[in-house]
């Protein structure tokens, strides 16, 4: 090696990257290279340093006070806790007063309340281009396919879908796969989000201080996103449908499903509605279901596992 | 039987026991507590960042993606409070470090006296290290974590973890070769925030070693 091997290649070399030939190399040029023999020793000497700092004992009273954090935050959950998000819809955005303890720590999580819910749309939608694809009226009886009586019952009982009032939905330029979808949400927090969404969760930290009073969801309604005026519009596909109709296509293990957000894109070619759900089942576990651009009325045309 | 894993837990807290979750903080409040510690430098900044990661985790729990062990999930929880909890505070918190906060453990017959000396300098180095360089190195260097799950922890690749760690390393060893200096200046190869890239490396590289 000729030329002063650059600061990433001592980095790869130090982090004992490389095959036989090029740790020669670099090796070859540090043994004639001061300049670079010393940068490498000066940074392993200060790794050497770090070793003196030692994992420092815990202060007294700090596990005092993380249990007492930890007990007064779940407690306050505990209290808001329902058994699913349907309880949303009638939900009354006075019950409990803001915490005091900071902007993390409040009486009703934003994400609980029905009001906030413009808000928290208004988050996912500045990304997503999401536009409401449930009107809350529709009933799930008048919104039964081919599902079938059983499926349709259980999805019922997942009342988290017919909560979520409408889903975000996502454009996909290109083919719509799972890697596609895995692929976007690496990348992007909201879309992660999304799917966190339909697992009931909170909100992302990063998101986490913005929608903080019930008032911010009147603001995001204003900007024609919010969930209580949705705009009648693109077509037949409801989350109801689609949620019936994947839930009787799907392994039972996985029930209920709860609906995360719905992409909109080619399926090989085809112009498909995709419902993206996650199982209350098996955390973690999330997949799509391919329908016909904006009708869910029969079994989904295909289905992959997207994590 | 034996003790449940972290991820038996946090699933047996999200199908209600009461007392899964405080098992999981005691179980991890003093490694999480050490990391702020070190990300942050001083102990009242890193009490409130471990109790913010904490309660974040609680919140969080049904977002945990059985993909990642917890204790990764964990850490990525951990290490955002810390950056949260420097941004609220700034940079001016050092000179509440004292010898106490350095964690230093006395090995019977040491000098202690020197070791906590030598830990603070250290500590107090490291603190002066660009933020994104000095996380990576306290979690591969003073975690001994694979460069892999660091970059798990940070969402980005393996390669940048091992520039950010070798960047780090170079900014605490010029660091502590100027800590006779009150106020000494950084010593980065690249500017603070800068994601390394492979062609920012020549003004300071090995072509023009630095001279202390």
């Amino acid at each position: 090696m000729t030329d002063h091997p650059d600061q990433e290649q001592l980095a790869a070399f130090q982090a004992g990257d490389g095959d036989r030939r090029q740790r020669a190399e670099v090796e070859a040029h540090l043994a004639g290279c001061p300049s670079c023999a010393e940068v490498v020793a000066s940074v392993e000497g200060a790794r050497g340093r770090l070793a003196l700092l030692e994992e420092p004992d815990l202060p007294p009273g700090l596990h005092d006070r993380l249990a007492a954090a930890v007990d007064a935050e779940a407690a306050r959950s505990a209290a808001d806790r329902t058994p699913s998000r349907l309880r949303l819809a009638g939900r009354v955005a006075t019950d409990g007063p803001v915490g005091v303890e900071g902007r993390r720590e409040r009486a009703v999580p934003w994400y609980r309340r029905p009001v906030a819910w413009g808000a928290a749309a208004a988050l996912l939608l500045a990304a997503l281009v999401a536009v409401p694809l449930l009107d809350r009226s529709t009933e799930l009886s008048t919104a039964r396919g081919g599902g079938g009586g059983q499926a349709a019952q259980e999805a019922g009982r997942d009342t988290a879908a017919a909560a979520a009032g409408s889903l975000p939905v996502l454009r996909l330029p290109g083919e719509v796969t799972a890697a596609a979808i895995r692929a976007r949400l690496a990348t992007d927090s909201r879309t992660r989000s999304a799917l966190e969404g339909g697992a009931s969760v909170s909100p992302p930290e990063s998101q986490a201080a913005t929608p903080d009073r019930p008032k911010q969801g009147a603001d995001s309604t204003s900007q024609g996103l919010g969930t209580s005026a949705p705009t009648p519009q693109t077509g037949p596909a409801s989350v109801p449908a689609c949620l019936v109709a994947a839930t009787a296509a799907a392994d039972p293990a996985l029930r209920p499903l709860n609906p995360a957000f719905f992409v909109e894109g080619a399926y090989k070619g085809r112009q498909a509605t995709v419902l993206v759900t996650t199982s209350a089942a098996q955390p973690g576990r999330a997949d799509l279901w391919v329908f016909p651009r904006n009708d869910c009325s029969a079994a989904p045309l295909a289905t992959e596992r997207v994590r | 039987m034996s003790d449940p894993s972290d991820e038996a837990l946090l699933a047996a807290h999200l199908r209600g026991d009461p007392r899964a979750f405080g098992t999981l903080v005691a179980r991890h409040e003093r490694r999480i507590y050490g990391l702020c510690l070190r990300v942050l430098g001083n102990r009242e900044d890193a009490e409130d960042a471990t109790q913010e990661a904490f309660l974040a985790a609680l919140r969080k729990a049904a977002t945990f993606r059985r993909a990642a062990a917890f204790s990764t999930w964990l850490y990525r929880i951990a290490v955002n409070a810390a950056t949260d909890q420097a941004r609220r505070r700034g940079r001016a918190r050092l000179a509440t470090l004292d010898p106490e906060d350095a964690g230093v453990v006395a090995d019977p017959g040491s000098d202690l006296g020197e070791a906590v000396t030598v830990a603070v300098a250290v500590q107090t180095a490291l603190t002066k290290v660009p933020e994104e360089f000095r996380v990576a190195v306290v979690l591969c260097d003073l975690y001994r974590l694979p460069y892999a799950d660091a970059a798990q922890i940070l969402e980005v690749p393996v390669g940048t973890v091992k520039s950010r760690v070798f960047r780090g390393r170079a900014a605490l060893a010029t660091c502590l070769a100027t800590s006779d200096d009150p106020d000494p200046p950084l010593g980065v190869a690249t500017p603070p925030g800068t994601d390394p890239g492979p062609a920012t490396s020549e003004p300071t590289g090995p072509d023009h070693p630095r001279k202390e």
